[in-house]
């Protein structure tokens, strides 16, 4: 490999774009160039996930440079195995949203690709920091361009949401910030050095009292964000940025909370395993009362990012593995989800789903789409979403019965408002009129959606190539999350023994995480042969490279 | 006859003497008619001349005015504080120039006295002695009086003016009373023997005279940096005094007073720590939080910056605490945000200057409605601080704030450190609506404002007070090295 600085170019690129806005006039050329950028981004990290060596489980394309020494940060990046799935989500989406968005967002375009952009860079900062003080930057920094995304181009009440979702935020990240002071604070007590290196951070010994506090403060940070009952509140009316906040929050958890405080663990888990349960329900449960697709999508959101914190704090490696999934896949799928509601919506001019109806005779191929991101939503076997849920309910079987099927009821519920959904929206005669008259996809959102089906399917089928990816990190981390913990079971060798209930549903059998040698996995490490075959016939040529 | 002059090394107070000289010739040109154009600029030249001068001496050790009584030094942390001084008239100077044109004052003597004032916090930051202490205040507090007062026809000019005076008087008094009662105790008005005598055996009575002395000169120092109960001035003054004055007196005459309690607590009464820590951290929590919740509830700009920096106040007494003679950490965070909060509240106060200098309304927040589409540029400039005062990456303002809990938590005061950010996230609230009201509101109802661009001088301030905002809180490391060399060489 060359020794370009990857990942620094992954996540300043952006910026550079950002500032080359500045100079463009128009607002199609201004599109043109948010889309490139992020494009060029992720043909980069096409490359840098080319290069990754999935084996090693060590952060890699590690570049290091003194910042503000007299405070003991530096300019620390590197990507492992969890961080570059959710990067290269986050590369893949980027482009999708701003093709996607191509047309609904048609006030102010210029600022709306330049706080893109920006968000861009501060999530992709978020993944590769490894320093903590430059995680915390990146993190608090990415409430600017949000900000003003929510604020300006929301819906109704866009200007109070944004206030509410910032002090939200805000308020978990004090706590955050001070629990990182404190950190640091007693790495200079214990060793005498002021870092903020995570890894250095990972070594600490902490009271477990102290530890406790301090988990406390850094969950209240991503709780917030995740987001999980009973912080959710700000969420049905920023629901735009939904997603990218699911994917920020619990990396965080995993990279911070678990490693970090592995003592204070052994109290908080199940609590958090416990609320996160409730989420879910509580999020279907809302969910099924909405008429609004907009608030549906984001009550769904909340029954599914419990689903994601739960598989985080079962702690073990099918959690895990089974949450980062569930991210990426919720990407895909809620993601889809809520573009294609907005093309909807851009034809009509209503979230309400009594107004529509009957669509599948007037816009088959978006009903054909709208079908798909539905579905991988329920969790249908052999669409991404099954393979997270069904990992993270394996995890949190092994921990704690009970609230597995608690959860599993989540799965129930999600089946019956997205469903119900559906139905209300295509199926059916047509009864208003001003339906008929309505616009089938164009060529550019075609290939957007198709994209993220392409995707939904791929992981659906075939997650190895991605639960390979992060394997080795994972293990990694439950190690370091376990090294003090009492109970033995927890050990990271429990992972690789432990026996594998049978899976009835052929396709998504996630046998290979625990057993790099499992059959059904192939010897060559590039997954876009055989299996994924007839998961996309129609897979071309340039969606299969960004993906290497 | 034999008079032989006190051995006294001129050059130790040097930057004041380029200052005062410099204030006096603006005033003198300042006299002719066919000049008053070029004064400001000629301000600024001379501003620059002794801005270049402390910063040829900053590194060089400090001198002494004196071997035998020291009165005055010149060493890093005057000179640091000189130049944050400087740079702060300088930036004042700037977004002076449209706002005084505009309202018909433009007159020498506003730039001599601002100057003057220049000069006389520089004293306040170099003296080493309660005499010159006093000296500085004075020069700074009478300049002030009548800047605020500058736009006679205006009642609430005013009203602020005979506010911070008669305020100002008392506090004053107070002041002079603690300094005499300090005097009592220690037999003498320098630093250094009322250092010695707090590290003496001393009896009951020296004792009472030592609090007593330290708590007057509290009451009087807190009632310059409007520190709570001592604050109630702070909006009425700031709302009265013509835009670019009140901007002046929420960063420098702020700073200074921090400057002279930072050398008065971190050298001269660290013997006491045990009584005032107690009574400091009290009134910093209550700053802060009346500061931040009193603001919640303003539309009126100026008293929302008002309260605001009623806030910053008590972030700042925080650290004071931490000041220990093993760790300079505390008083470094001070000067660190300090310098950051100079460049965040001129930039806002000029932002207002900027506008109503052009006749654009800019009193209430609902004036600013749609301000992002009609100015970008100036409301970029406004939401960038509005960012940083509420400390939010990648912004100096966050830098500042993390560097000043830090050494809040290094120093073991964690409980502090997390009210503070506590607050600070309640801040967010009405900085927040600021930037609302910019980007997010249209702006319907607004009338028809006078179009032409806005003064360049002052969006010249605007944008070097924004740049430096992003650039610090991306690249600290420079200036924190120097907030630190500067309380290096305090003893």
């Amino acid at each position: 490999m060359t020794e370009l600085p990857y990942l620094s170019l992954i996540i300043w690129l952006p910026v550079l774009g950002a500032v080359l806005l500045l100079f463009v006039k128009g607002d199609t050329a201004a599109r043109w160039v948010g889309f490139g950028v992020s494009a060029l981004v992720l043909v980069l990290f096409a490359v840098c996930f080319g290069a990754f060596k999935a084996h090693l489980g060590e952060p890699q394309f590690v570049e290091r440079m003194p910042w503000i020494e007299s405070l003991g940060v530096s300019y620390h990046i590197g990507a492992d195995g969890i961080s570059i799935l959710l990067a290269g989500i986050t590369a893949l989406m980027w482009p999708l949203a701003l093709l996607g968005t191509w047309t609904i967002v048609s006030e102010r375009v210029r600022a709306y690709q330049v706080f893109m952009l920006l968000m861009e860079t501060t999530l992709m900062g978020v993944f590769f920091s490894l320093d903590l003080f430059l995680f915390f930057l990146f993190w608090e920094g990415m409430l600017i361009p949000m900000y003003f995304l929510i604020g300006i181009w929301g819906y109704e009440n866009s200007a109070r949401a944004a206030l509410k979702f910032f002090l939200f935020a805000v308020f978990g990240s004090l706590l955050m910030l001070a629990a990182v002071i404190t950190l640091a604070f007693l790495h200079h007590q214990a060793h005498d050095v002021l870092t903020f290196e995570i890894a250095a951070l990972y070594q600490l010994s902490i009271p477990p009292e102290v530890q406790f506090w301090l988990a406390l403060a850094f969950i209240a940070a991503f709780a917030v964000k995740v987001p999980m009952v009973p912080f959710h509140t700000w969420l049905p009316d920023a629901i735009v940025l939904a997603v990218v906040l699911v994917k920020m929050a619990a990396y965080g958890f995993i990279r911070l909370t678990l490693p970090l405080f592995p003592d204070a663990l052994t109290e908080l888990a199940p609590l958090m395993c416990a609320v996160a349960a409730a989420g879910i329900v509580y999020g279907a449960l809302i969910a099924l009362a909405q008429s609004d697709i907009r608030r549906m999508i984001a009550y769904s959101t909340i029954s599914h990012a419990g689903f994601v914190v739960l598989g985080v704090f079962a702690l073990n490696q099918h959690g895990i593995q089974g949450a980062v999934v569930h991210i990426v896949s919720l990407a895909l799928s809620t993601g889809g989800l809520f573009l294609a509601a907005m093309m909807l919506v851009q034809r009509r001019n209503t979230w309400d789903m009594e107004a529509y109806g009957g669509l599948w005779h007037t816009i088959p191929v978006f009903s054909a789409f709208l079908l798909v991101f539905t579905l991988a939503s329920v969790g249908l076997p052999g669409l991404s979403s099954f393979v997270g849920e069904f990992l993270i309910l394996v995890g949190v079987f092994q921990r704690n019965i009970l609230i597995a099927a608690v959860a599993a009821t989540g799965i129930i519920l999600a089946a019956v408002y997205m469903l119900r959904m559906y139905r209300k929206v295509v199926f059916g005669p047509v009864t208003k009129e001003e339906n008929r008259g309505i616009r089938d996809l164009s060529f550019r959102e075609t290939a957007v959606l198709a994209c993220m089906t392409l995707f939904i399917i791929w992981i659906g089928v075939y997650p190895n190539p991605f639960l390979r990816t992060m394997e080795a990190s994972v293990q990694k981390l439950l190690v370091q999350t376990h090294r003090l913990a009492e109970s033995p079971p927890a050990g990271m060798t429990q992972v690789s023994i432990e026996p594998m209930p049978a899976d009835p549903n052929g396709p998504g059998d996630p046998v290979a995480p625990g057993d790099p040698a499992a059959p059904g996995d192939p010897a060559a490490p590039d997954g876009l042969t055989g299996p994924n075959g007839p998961a996309g016939p129609d897979a071309t040529p340039d969606t299969s490279q960004d993906t290497r | 006859m034999n008079t032989a002059l006190p051995a006294i090394n001129l050059y130790a107070v040097m930057p004041q003497i380029v200052l005062v000289s410099a204030a006096t010739v603006v005033l003198i040109i300042g006299l002719f008619e066919r000049f008053r154009k070029g004064i400001p600029y000629l301000s600024l030249l001379l501003l620059a001349v002794a801005g270049v001068f402390a910063l040829n001496q900053l590194g060089r050790g400090p001198i002494a005015f004196s071997d035998t009584s020291p009165m005055m030094v010149m060493d890093d942390f005057s000179l640091v504080a000189t130049l944050v001084f400087i740079a702060g008239a300088v930036l004042t100077v700037l977004i002076s120039i449209s706002y005084v044109e505009a309202r018909s004052i433009d007159r020498g003597e506003y730039y001599a006295l601002l100057i003057y004032a220049v000069s006389g916090m520089s004293m306040m930051a170099a003296s080493t002695d309660l005499f010159t202490f006093f000296l500085g205040l004075e020069v700074l507090s009478i300049s002030l009086y009548v800047l605020i007062g500058f736009e006679q026809r205006d009642a609430g000019s005013n009203e602020g003016a005979l506010k911070y005076f008669l305020l100002g008087a008392f506090a004053s008094g107070f002041i002079l009373y603690g300094m005499a009662l300090l005097y009592g105790a220690s037999g003498s008005t320098e630093y250094e023997a009322i250092a010695r005598t707090l590290g003496e055996e001393r009896s009951d009575a020296v004792n009472l005279l030592l609090l007593g002395g330290l708590g007057l000169l509290l009451v009087g120092i807190g009632f310059k940096i409007s520190m709570v109960p001592f604050h109630a001035w702070t909006p009425d003054v700031y709302q009265g005094a013509p835009t670019p004055v009140a901007a002046f007196l929420s960063t420098g005459s702020k700073a200074a007073a921090f400057v002279v309690l930072i050398r008065l607590l971190g050298s001269v009464f660290p013997g006491l720590q045990m009584e005032w820590i107690p009574l400091i951290s009290v009134l910093a929590v209550l700053t802060i939080g009346v500061g931040n919740i009193v603001a919640l509830v303003q539309t009126n700009l100026k008293r929302l910056l008002a309260y605001s920096s009623i806030a910053h106040a008590g972030y700042m007494l925080l650290p004071l605490m931490a000041v220990s003679p093993d760790s300079q950490d505390g008083s470094a965070s001070i000067v660190f945000y300090l310098i950051v909060y100079t460049a965040m509240n001129l930039g806002a106060f000029g932002v207002l200057a900027v506008l109503a200098a052009r006749g654009i309304p800019c009193a209430t927040l609902d004036d600013l409605a749609g301000l992002g589409s009609r100015r970008p540029l100036v409301a970029a400039v406004m939401a960038v601080v509005m960012f940083s005062l509420a400390g939010i990456p990648p912004t100096a303002g966050f830098m500042a704030k993390f560097y000043l809990f830090s050494a809040l938590v290094y120093g073991g005061y964690v409980e502090l450190a997390v009210i503070g950010l506590l607050f600070s996230g309640v801040s967010l609230y009405y900085y927040l609506r600021v930037v609302v009201c910019m980007y997010m509101r249209p702006a319907a109802e607004v009338p028809a404002e006078p179009a032409g661009r806005l003064s360049y001088s002052g969006m010249t301030a605007l944008c070097l007070s924004a740049l430096a905002i992003l650039a610090v809180g991306v690249f600290p490391s420079e200036l924190l090295q120097l907030a630190e060399r500067a309380v290096m060489t305090l003893p």
